[in-house]
């Protein structure tokens, strides 16, 4: 979601959240599976103070962590219901980046670099959400004008592209739009923005991947916009860094990831599959506050 | 006598040296067929097919109108490999198999093979039956391909080649098991006195080897409950789903019978649910559980992957093995069994040059009219070039294709495949084959001694597969 605020702040901050799930069936749903990514990760830039996942009716809920390392949690439900609500509430401390600025031309052969440890090989190939092909590849090549010299500032300069570009237009797209389709229509929300600068760097053989997460906005404006998605990339020597090409600017201590994936897909908060007539209607809710002091 | 007139020709024949020459272990079955008039071998060959009919063994053709189910053509001439010449192939295979399924284990696991840049990480993540979601589980003993079957073929000088391996769920077993009971039927007194060592244990082994993979907390004392998971009745391959279920006396089920409650799954019976153990399934990953893999999926069991990741259930093969039969990691198999085994593979690929690879690139553009130029991902003879019998046009097209995207392609050298004396209505006449042997992963690897020998029934083809006008032989493995 866009955001008006310029000043990010200088320290880390203690943030509240809150994401509600409601789906309302056409009639009894006897059986159902569902996966959920809700939790916040745990890494030297945030760490989850609290966690608790409430699901109605009750069921049993057991976890695990997924090939990118993110928390799934998984429950079955037996008793036929008309409703299902998953309700994840938890308190995140964030923290400030302390990592220095990407040092210059670390280019594409330094990947290559047996010393550099990281799992971004994932991250080179297209997905079904950030597709590569040869017209993305000839739109990076024009707005590079170049080869690729430097991982973190090319891929940059695509992002700048894609924010000057874009025009960020609610309900021009939808969950399944790829970064194509993204590219080619110019507008669309942050989850297009992701995917559109995904597939860019990925036709360079810069390593990217997908964060879905929240950002606080300071009590302003609609509260279900808290969530927000945006893109990391791999910096051999340091690891993934942020980047948001809503805003054009590197996530601050208001942002908070709960996964990362090669797209969207990976990522998805709530995911189930379940026996019945069908769904009459979901609401999401989410709220991101202030943490109360200690 | 039958095989006067018969010409070897410019092939490698399995059964003639050379005209009215037959090699060795060929001789009983020469004899005896040189004994019969056309009419008598045309008789036998009429009452196998009558069999055939009668008893189902059939096989399904989506796309055709003249009603789906067709028998396999049956060629009487069975297909003979001596004792020596099988050891080889067997050592072959088995280690194949313990190299593929280490290989499968370390990519789902550390991707050792990709941190010391053996194979290209690119290649393996971006697969299209590589299952990231199965990253980091583990499944009982370590046994990813329990089923295997490769494709193997001989080169003009008689080499055993390996043409592909298909570790998903290779079908034909049961043809196996049908071709030797007719053969046996319409040759007793030949195949009592040849000496042939015998494949009728293969459902026992396979039962063993479903039995042996159970999920290590398994619980109880009586023997772990095995089922077979068919897609239905409308599968090409459902006869084999229905015969192999029965011989090894396990259920057939189809998802709707299954369910999954606290990650365990059940089988619903007349007596109330009944906890599953192992699942046999012939079913592709991609429908095996509608909420991890395609939402659309009406054959697979809601829940059922997250019971084999809770270590409840056992499937065979593990999902996630597509992944080594891809036609680029195929290229790769011999680094693969040298990585892990320290070996030199004792079964060659079809010499593969890979257009992404420099040096292999720049000769394949240089002998584009010599070679079989293949699109990576795709299958059935689509983006195909046969160098030897193209136009000087396609040839060039081929050449800016593969300049485009060089990733995208790989090449080999025409193989002409051995050819075998086959029954063509009123004599025999030489026929390509292949041969696809059924490797069996349990407490240790075995190899059904013979397998399936498939026959291109059309002159001059090199394609076997039955839904192209295949059939098969009987393969018989000599005890000495």
């Amino acid at each position: 979601m866009p955001d008006a605020s310029t000043q990010p702040p200088q320290q880390g901050m203690r943030l509240q959240l809150r994401h509600l799930t409601r789906f309302r069936y056409d009639g009894p749903v006897v059986e159902s599976h569902n996966e959920i990514r809700l939790r916040p990760l745990d890494d030297a830039l945030q760490e989850c103070l609290a966690y608790e996942l409430r699901v109605s009716p009750q069921a049993s809920v057991s976890c695990r962590t997924d090939f990118h390392r993110n928390l799934v949690e998984h429950f079955e439900l037996h008793q036929p219901h008309d409703c299902l609500e998953i309700e994840a509430l938890s308190t995140v401390q964030t923290y400030p980046e302390i990592r220095p600025e990407p040092p210059a031309n670390l280019g594409p052969e330094t990947l290559n670099d047996p010393t550099v440890d990281g799992d971004f090989f994932d991250f080179l190939a297209e997905s079904r959400l950030a597709p590569v092909n040869r017209e993305i590849w000839r739109q990076a090549v024009d707005i590079l004008g170049a080869a690729v010299t430097d991982l973190w500032r090319d891929a940059l300069k695509l992002a700048g592209h894609i924010h000057r570009q874009f025009s960020y237009v609610p309900n021009s797209t939808a969950v399944h739009t790829d970064g194509a389709t993204a590219l080619s229509q110019r507008q669309g929300v942050c989850q297009d923005y992701a995917h559109a600068l995904i597939s860019l760097c990925r036709s360079q053989q810069i390593p990217a991947r997908y964060v879905s997460g929240y950002f606080y906005n300071g009590n302003r404006g609609d509260q279900n916009e808290a969530s927000h998605a945006w893109v990391e990339i791999f910096v051999p020597g340091q690891g993934w860094r942020g980047w948001d090409p809503t805003h054009d600017r590197a996530p601050d201590t208001r942002y908070v990831r709960l996964a990362s994936g090669r797209d969207y897909q990976d990522v998805k908060p709530v995911a189930g599959h379940f026996l019945g007539r069908g769904t009459k209607a979901m609401e999401v809710e989410v709220q991101v506050c202030l943490a109360p002091p200690l | 006598m039958l095989f006067d007139s018969y010409q070897p020709e410019n092939f490698h024949d399995e059964m003639f040296q050379s005209r009215g020459c037959p090699r060795p272990h060929y001789q009983a079955v020469m004899d005896a067929i040189n004994g019969l008039q056309g009419s008598e071998f045309q008789q036998r060959q009429t009452a196998v097919e009558a069999a055939f009919m009668r008893s189902g063994v059939t096989f399904t053709v989506y796309s055709d109108s003249q009603g789906t189910e067709r028998i396999f053509p049956f060629d009487c001439v069975p297909r003979v490999i001596p004792a020596l010449e099988w050891q080889r192939v067997e050592r072959g295979l088995v280690q194949r198999l313990n190299a593929l399924n280490l290989f499968l284990h370390d990519l789902y696991h550390d991707q050792r093979i990709l941190k010391d840049r053996v194979i290209a990480p690119a290649y393996l993540l971006g697969a299209k039956h590589f299952r990231r979601e199965f990253m980091h589980s583990s499944v009982p003993r370590d046994i990813y391909v329990h089923i295997c079957g490769s494709d193997l073929i001989r080169d003009r000088s008689g080499n055993y080649l390996v043409l592909e391996d298909n570790l998903r769920c290779p079908s034909g077993a049961s043809y196996m098991l049908e071709n030797r009971s007719a053969l046996k039927r319409s040759f007793p007194e030949l195949f009592e006195r040849a000496g042939v060592r015998p494949v009728d244990h293969y459902p026992s082994e396979l039962l063993k080897v479903l039995q042996h993979c159970a999920p290590a907390q398994f619980r109880g004392d009586d023997a772990p409950q095995a089922v077979l998971l068919t897609p239905g009745v409308l599968n090409s391959a459902y006869f084999e789903h229905a015969f192999l279920a029965r011989q090894m006396g396990i259920p057939i089920v189809e998802g709707r019978d299954l369910l999954v409650r606290d990650q365990k799954v059940y089988m619903r019976t007349t007596a109330g649910p009944l906890q599953v153990d192992v699942i046999y399934r012939r079913i592709d990953d991609d429908f095996l559980d509608p909420s991890v893999f395609r939402p659309d999926s009406m054959l697979g069991v809601p829940g059922l992957v997250q019971a084999v990741r809770a270590g409840h259930v056992t499937l065979a093969n593990s999902i996630g093995t597509g992944v080594a039969d891809d036609k680029v990691v195929y290229y790769f198999v011999p680094k693969i069994i040298s990585y892990y085994l320290g070996e030199e593979p004792i079964l060659p690929n079809v010499e593969t040059f890979l257009a992404s690879e420099p040096t292999d690139c720049s000769f394949i553009l240089e002998n584009l009219d010599k070679l079989v130029v293949k699109a990576a991902n795709e299958a059935g003879g689509y983006g195909m070039l046969m160098g030897p019998w193209a136009s000087r046009a396609e040839i060039e097209q081929f050449r800016r294709l593969i300049e485009a995207n060089p990733r995208n392609y790989i090449a080999q050298h025409p193989v002409s495949l051995s050819r075998h004396p086959t029954w063509c209505g009123e004599q025999f006449e030489g026929r390509h084959i292949d041969l696809r042997p059924y490797i069996l992963c349990g407490e240790k690897v075995t190899v059904t001694p013979g397998g399936l020998t498939r026959v291109a029934l059309r002159k001059g083809s090199l394609v076997v597969n039955s839904s192209q006008g295949g059939g098969s032989k009987d393969t018989w493995v000599l005890q000495s």
